[in-house]
């Protein structure tokens, strides 16, 4: 967005995200898939650099086919080092692309000649790159897994008609979309669970009347440790972190007195971290593993407990309505008796010059509109 | 969140870098499909005396990133005041910032009894605080920023529909 008052105000959606002050749910999106961050950055910035290096360079391609070949080759090896494979081809194509660049700048008749060897290579070039954007997409478990399914198909040979600019562009496009996507969907499902947990504990309020009552602990606690993933989760972190795992799924489920004594613990654990890290330097990967475990554990009872908490809150404010509710249907006016007795005498008084009011807000006993035609 | 931003500030750049006719093709529907009716909710929602300018100037441009634009340098209003003039205190409110202000000497109304501080620095001439931005509202409305706050999702995924479709005729049609 331009700032500066003498300009449009304009804005991108995409470019310009980060001036909206987007909701709590999006905000955990910081928090979301090391892994996929990881990959889609080595992938983004792999096929950024592709894509500026052929940029540069344009149409003056001469002779690229055997260094192209030999470069996308690797890069199709693994998935690990997609990334770096990747910038090695970006690296090796743009050098090609500069030393064609130079020749064809110092003796430009030659480019012509070239030019069918370029094609040929340009051919082989987009086979390849093709082949290996193919895999790179595939392999893109990080990003790509859980998205609408058209990255996988798509996106390696979606612009191979558009020559290797065309091909990088369309995967790195591609895989920036795939990431974004992930993301958001991601976060949309993560907002859905949120918002299911919180209706769930309301329930438990209101079958409690205010409280949570251990019958309802008993099902959360089935519920978690009942599903073999969320169990998994939970018994590792719990156990990473130094915590009993009964006691870390009774502080999940529910249980405010145990998830108060976590908490405690999560702190006592991490102030004893904290002050032994310096003295155990050899212990130094152990001890990170346990503060990313606190952390986790951290999180989640944080998670927890605003969720309870926002349940707890809408539980008042439903409680406050249905009383004020029940209030309000006692309270309906019902015609006196003296006030029966007016309303039949003004019914007795009006017979013989009843008026069908046509016109709104008119009172049928002061009308003075012409209705003449409807009197009888 | 930052990282979501990051990722769609890269998504972003990435398009830009696309083949220039199938860019212009997906620009152009971007405009259509998403630009366009976000521009419609913003139109909706301004309030107030400028709504219909400040309406009439929300435009959209051919982008790949959804782009909305408020503005344009055409005098609208009966002062000479062009659109462009008029959306940011909208937008943002006219706040309370208060600003040095200069005036020539003795102009303004005159009194008698007490002088004020503000109609002395005036009579003679030196500078005086007033509030700048008296003519809007002190908060703004937000009609741009809050629109597209509560209407990312939908944006989104229109923006996601349309790339997608793009992605797959690329590929019907390359090669």
């Amino acid at each position: 967005m331009a700032a500066d008052r003498g300009r449009d105000l304009q804005f991108r959606v995409l470019s310009d995200l980060s001036q909206l002050d987007l909701d709590e749910g999006a905000r955990q999106l910081d928090d979301l898939g090391d892994a996929g961050k990881t990959a889609g950055d080595k992938l983004g910035n792999a096929f950024d650099d592709a894509g500026r290096s052929v940029d540069d360079l344009g149409d003056k391609t001469r002779g690229v086919g055997r260094d192209i070949a030999d470069n996308v080759e690797p890069a199709t090896r693994g998935v690990d080092d997609l990334g770096d494979k990747a910038r090695d081809v970006a690296t090796r194509v743009g050098r090609a692309f500069e030393d064609i660049s130079r020749s064809s700048r110092t003796n430009v008749r030659k480019v012509d000649d070239d030019l069918d060897d370029a094609k040929k290579g340009l051919d082989d070039f987009k086979e390849e790159a093709a082949g290996s954007g193919r895999e790179a997409a595939a392999s893109f478990s990080g990003g790509f897994d859980d998205i609408t399914g058209f990255i996988q198909e798509t996106a390696a040979n979606a612009f191979s008609g558009f020559g290797p600019l065309g091909a990088a562009a369309g995967v790195a496009a591609a895989a920036g979309i795939g990431v974004l996507t992930k993301l958001w969907e991601d976060n949309k499902q993560k907002a859905e669970e949120a918002k299911e947990e919180v209706r769930g504990w309301v329930d438990a309020f209101v079958e409690g009347q205010g409280r949570i009552q251990e019958a309802a602990i008993q099902t959360k606690l089935q519920e978690l440790l009942g599903d073999p993933d969320t169990y998994k989760q939970i018994a590792t972190d719990a156990t990473e972190a130094g915590i009993a795992v009964a006691d870390y799924a009774r502080a999940k489920a529910g249980d405010a007195e145990q998830a108060k004594k976590v908490s405690q613990r999560v702190r006592e654990l991490s102030d004893a971290l904290d002050a032994n890290q310096s003295r155990t330097t050899e212990s130094e990967a152990a001890t990170l593993d346990q503060a990313n475990a606190l952390k986790r554990v951290a999180k989640e009872l944080g998670i927890t407990t605003g969720n309870i908490s926002t349940a707890e809150s809408a539980w008042k404010d439903l409680d406050q309505a249905t009383r004020n509710g029940i209030v309000a249907n006692l309270s309906v006016d019902v015609p006196t008796p003296a006030q029966l007795d007016a309303i039949n005498r003004r019914v007795r008084s009006g017979i013989g010059r009843i008026v069908i009011p046509l016109e709104v807000g008119q009172n049928p006993y002061t009308n003075n509109a012409n209705n003449s035609r409807y009197r009888y | 969140m930052d990282y979501f931003e990051q990722q769609c500030k890269q998504a972003a750049r990435q398009l830009r870098r696309l083949p220039a006719a199938v860019r212009k093709d997906l620009a152009r529907d971007v405009q259509t499909e998403v630009a366009e009716p976000l521009a419609a909710a913003i139109r909706a929602d301004w309030r107030g005396p400028h709504a219909a300018v400040l309406a009439a100037g929300t435009k959209t441009r051919v982008q790949v990133d959804p782009m909305v634009v408020v503005g344009g340098a055409r005098k609208v209003l009966t002062g000479g005041a062009s659109v462009r003039d008029v959306v940011y205190g909208n937008e943002f409110g006219g706040g309370k910032r208060s600003a040095w202000v200069n005036r020539p000497k003795n102009e303004g109304r005159k009194r008698r009894g007490k002088v004020t501080a503000a109609e002395r620095a005036r009579a003679t001439g030196k500078v005086y605080r007033r509030r700048t931005t008296q003519q809007f509202p002190t908060e703004g409305q937000h009609a741009i920023f809050g629109t597209i706050e509560g209407t990312l999702d939908s944006i989104f995924d229109r923006w996601v529909d349309v790339i997608t479709r793009h992605l797959d005729g690329g590929m019907n049609s390359g090669s």
